[in-house]
C-alpha cells in the first residue's frame, strides 16, 4: 500500500498544479459573473434572471451567435477535410496547397475582419470589381454581406481564420495514422470509398472533435468580428453584454452579468457535450 | 532530501499572500494626497508649485487620431517644458469611468489611478450622484475668467450646473454632412428631411452611438414644440408623449432608410465609411466642423459640408473633471488651466487640429487674441458662427438621452 500511496502523492503535484491553473482562473471568473448578477460588484444591481432568459431581444442574440458559431465551424471544418483529404501527399502541389492554406493563421483576427469588410461591403472591392464589369450599377445592388441579418460578413471571417486551424490538425492526423491505415483497408480489399467513409473519416473526425469544439467555443464569444462585421439587429452576443455592460444604468449591468453567464454555460455545454460523446465511443 | 509536500507548497503561497496583503494594506493606509476642493483655497502659485514635478493620469476618449495627435503633440510636450507636469494619457470613457471609480472607492485605498477625466451629460450625472468627483475647484482656475459662462451651452452640462466640479473645454453642435458636388439642393427643415429620405431610397441613416441618439433627441425637440417642451428636468409623461410622435416619424420613413431600416451602423466612423464610399448621402457628426476637419484628413470628399437643419441642432459643451481620490489634483487643476488658456483654445479650434469651438468669450479677451481666433472662425468652409448660434439648442436632462438610446434599442432597432 505504502508505495501505492507514495505513487498517488507523486501525481497530486501535477495534478493539483494543472487544476490551479486552470480551473481557479475559470472559477473566479464565473465567481465575479455570480457576484456581478447579483449586485455585489461592478458597480451592477441585482438582475432578474428569468427576465434577462425571457427577453426576445436576448434569445434573437443567442441564436445568431450559435448561427454564427455552428455554421463557421461546419464549413471550416469541411474545407479542412478537404485539404486534408486532397492535398495530403507529398508532391509540390500538395505542399504548396498546404502552404497557402495555413497563410490566414498568424493573421489577427481584427485584421481578418477589416479585410472582409474592405473585400465583402456594398462598396467594397467585390462590389467595384461588379460595377466595373458591369454587374452592378448601385452600391445596394451588391448583396449585403456586411452588417447583414445572416451575418455572412462574419462567417467569411470566420472560416477564413479557423479553416487553416483546423486543416493543420487534420493534415497532421492524416499523415500520422490516416494513410497508414486507409492503405491497409485497400490492401485489404475496401473500396476507396469504403477506406475513405469506414477508416479516414471517423479517424479524422476523432482527432479533430477537441478542436472543433475550441472553434465553436471561440467563435460564439469571439466579439472582434462581430464589431466589425455583424448585424446591429439583432446582436451578436459578446455585442449585447458589452452594450448592457456599458450602459450607466447599473441594472442593465446586472443583466450583463446574466447574459455572460448563460454564454459561458453554453460554451460549457459544447466541453460536456464532446466529453459525453468521446466516453460513448 | 525530503520531498517537498503540497501541504509546505500551500503554506508557502500562504505565507505570500499574507506578506503581499499585509504591504497592500500598509500602502493603502498612506496619507491621501490633497483635494481639489482643498487646493481650491491656496494662492494660484502654490497649485504651480506642487504641480511641478508631478504626473497626471489623463482618462479620455481615444477614439480620434486628430484629437489624440493635438493631446499628445501639443499639449504634452509643453504642460512639460511650461509647467513641469508630466501628462500621461490613457483611454477611458462614460461608464468605464463610473467603474473604475467605484472600484477604487469601495477598495478604500487613498489615492487612485487617474487625475483628470474627460466627461460630460450623463457621466458627469452619474459621477456626481455617485459623488466621484472632487470639488468646487474649476471657478479659481485664472483662465475660467475669459469663459463664456453667459453662454446657456457653456454654463450648463446636459442642464446640471457644473458647480466646480468641472471645468469646460469645448463646445460641439450636431450637423449632417454632404457632399456638395453630389447633393445639390440639402434640406434645411425636418420636414423637408423626410421629403428627401422619401426621394432618395437606401441614402440616407444615424448611428447608433451617441451622435445617432443626439440626432434622435434633436428630431424629438422639433416634432414637438422644441426644447422649451423638455427643459426643468426629465418628465416621463412629456418624454412618452415626443417618443410616440418621434418613433411614428421614423417608422414611417423605415422603408426608405439605408438597409429599409433593418440595420444601423455602429458608430460615426462607420457612417463616415458608407458615405465616403457612396453608399449613403448624409453622414452625420457632433462636431460641427468635422465636414471639413474630415476633408481635410482624406476620410471624407473634400467637397464635404456641414448642414444644421433651421428647426434647431443640439450643441453641448464638453468638460473637465477631477476623480475624489486624485494622485494629483494640483497637476489636474494646471492641465484643465492650460487647455482653457486662449492658446490652446485657438490650436484646438483650427480645422487642421480638431475644430473643437472653443468656450473662451472672445470679447473678453485681448485684440491679439480676438484677430487670431477670427481668422480661424471665418474660414469660409466652415458653417458661419451666426447660422450655428441661430440654430443652437441646449442639452436637456441626461435622463432623456438614457430613456431615448434605451427605448430606440428596444423598440426601433
Amino acid at each position: 500500500m505504502i508505495p501505492h500511496s507514495s505513487s498517488a502523492r507523486t501525481n497530486l503535484v501535477p495534478v493539483a498544479l494543472a487544476g490551479t491553473l486552470l480551473g481557479v482562473p475559470m472559477l473566479l471568473g464565473i465567481g465575479y459573473l455570480v457576484a456581478g448578477a447579483f449586485g455585489y460588484t461592478g458597480n451592477a444591481s441585482p438582475s432578474a434572471p428569468g427576465r434577462v432568459l425571457t427577453d426576445p431581444q436576448v434569445l434573437r442574440s443567442v441564436a445568431l451567435s450559435l448561427w454564427i458559431a455552428t455554421i463557421g465551424t461546419a464549413v471550416s471544418l469541411v474545407g479542412a477535410l478537404i485539404i486534408a483529404l486532397c492535398f495530403g501527399g507529398n508532391s509540390a502541389v500538395d505542399r504548396f496547397a498546404r502552404k497557402v492554406s495555413a497563410l490566414p493563421l498568424p493573421v489577427p483576427t481584427l485584421a481578418a475582419a477589416i479585410a472582409v469588410l474592405l473585400l465583402l461591403s456594398q462598396s467594397g472591392w467585390v462590389s467595384r470589381a461588379g460595377f466595373a464589369m458591369q454587374l452592378v450599377s448601385t452600391p445596394a445592388q451588391f448583396p449585403a454581406l456586411v452588417y447583414d441579418r445572416l451575418a455572412i460578413g462574419v462567417i467569411v471571417a470566420v472560416v477564413w481564420k479557423e479553416l487553416p486551424f483546423l486543416a493543420l490538425v487534420a493534415l497532421s492526423l492524416q499523415s500520422l495514422r490516416g494513410v497508414a491505415l486507409a492503405d491497409a483497408a485497400r490492401t485489404l480489399g475496401a473500396t476507396r470509398w469504403q477506406a475513405l467513409r469506414t477508416i479516414t473519416l471517423p479517424l479524422l473526425m476523432r482527432g479533430l472533435a477537441p478542436s472543433i469544439v475550441a472553434v465553436f467555443v471561440f467563435v460564439f464569444g469571439s466579439l472582434e468580428l462581430a464589431l466589425v462585421l455583424a448585424p446591429s439587429s439583432p446582436l451578436a452576443v459578446p455585442m449585447l453584454i458589452q452594450e448592457r455592460r456599458q450602459a450607466l444604468d447599473s441594472v442593465a449591468h446586472g443583466d450583463a452579468y446574466v447574459i455572460a453567464l448563460a454564454a459561458s454555460a453554453i460554451a460549457l455545454l459544447a466541453a460536456v457535450l464532446h466529453e459525453a460523446l468521446r466516453a460513448e465511443r | 532530501m525530503r520531498p517537498v509536500t503540497i501541504a509546505a507548497h500551500a503554506r508557502a503561497i500562504v505565507f505570500a499572500m499574507g506578506f503581499a496583503t499585509a504591504v497592500l494594506s500598509a500602502c493603502a493606509r498612506t496619507t491621501p494626497p490633497p483635494t481639489a476642493a482643498a487646493l481650491a483655497r491656496l494662492p494660484w502659485d502654490s497649485v504651480l508649485a506642487r504641480a511641478r514635478g508631478t504626473t497626471v493620469v489623463w482618462r479620455m476618449w481615444r477614439g480620434d487620431p486628430a484629437i489624440n495627435s493635438f493631446v499628445d503633440r501639443w499639449v504634452v510636450p509643453r504642460l512639460l517644458s511650461e509647467y513641469g507636469v508630466t501628462l500621461r494619457v490613457v483611454s477611458g470613457q462614460g461608464n468605464e469611468l463610473v467603474d473604475q471609480l467605484m472600484v477604487e472607492k469601495e477598495s478604500k485605498t487613498a489615492a487612485g489611478t487617474a487625475s483628470l477625466l474627460w466627461i460630460n451629460g450623463e457621466t458627469f450625472a452619474a459621477l456626481r450622484t455617485r459623488q466621484l468627483l472632487a470639488g468646487p475647484w474649476s471657478m479659481v482656475l485664472p483662465a475660467a475668467a475669459f469663459v463664456d459662462s453667459a453662454s446657456p451651452i457653456i454654463s450648463r452640462d446636459f442642464e446640471q450646473d457644473p458647480a466646480g466640479y468641472e471645468s469646460p473645454w469645448g463646445t460641439v453642435q450636431l450637423a449632417l454632412i454632404y457632399d456638395s458636388a453630389r447633393t445639390r439642393t440639402p434640406p434645411h427643415t425636418v420636414r423637408e428631411l423626410a421629403e428627401w429620405i422619401r426621394a432618395h431610397p437606401g441614402r440616407f441613416t444615424y448611428d447608433q452611438s451617441f451622435a445617432g441618439v443626439t440626432f434622435l433627441k434633436g428630431l424629438m425637440y422639433a416634432l414637438n414644440g422644441g426644447v422649451e417642451t423638455y427643459r426643468g428636468g426629465f418628465d416621463s409623461t412629456r418624454y412618452l408623449d415626443g417618443r410616440t410622435t418621434l418613433f411614428a416619424w421614423l417608422d414611417s420613413l423605415k422603408p426608405s432608410l439605408w438597409r429599409k431600416g433593418t440595420q444601423y451602423p455602429p458608430d460615426v466612423a462607420a457612417l463616415h465609411r458608407l458615405f465616403a464610399n457612396g453608399e449613403i448621402d448624409f453622414s452625420l457628426s457632433n462636431n460641427q466642423n468635422e465636414a471639413v476637419t474630415k476633408a481635410m484628413q482624406g476620410v471624407l470628399p473634400s467637397t464635404s459640408r456641414a448642414l444644421v437643419l433651421r428647426d434647431g441642432t443640439i450643441a453641448n459643451a464638453h468638460f473637465l473633471g477631477i476623480p475624489f481620490n486624485a494622485p494629483s489634483a494640483a497637476g489636474a487643476m494646471v492641465v484643465a488651466n492650460f487647455l482653457l488658456s486662449p492658446a490652446a483654445q485657438l490650436e484646438k479650434q483650427r480645422p487642421t487640429v480638431w475644430a473643437d469651438g472653443t468656450v473662451l468669450r472672445l470679447t473678453s479677451l485681448p485684440a491679439a487674441w480676438r484677430v487670431r481666433f477670427d481668422s480661424v472662425v471665418n474660414d469660409p468652409r466652415l458653417v458661419p458662427a451666426e447660422s450655428l448660434r441661430a440654430v443652437a439648442r441646449p442639452e436637456v436632462s441626461p435622463k432623456y438621452h438614457e430613456r431615448l438610446q434605451d427605448d430606440w434599442r428596444r423598440m426601433i432597432r
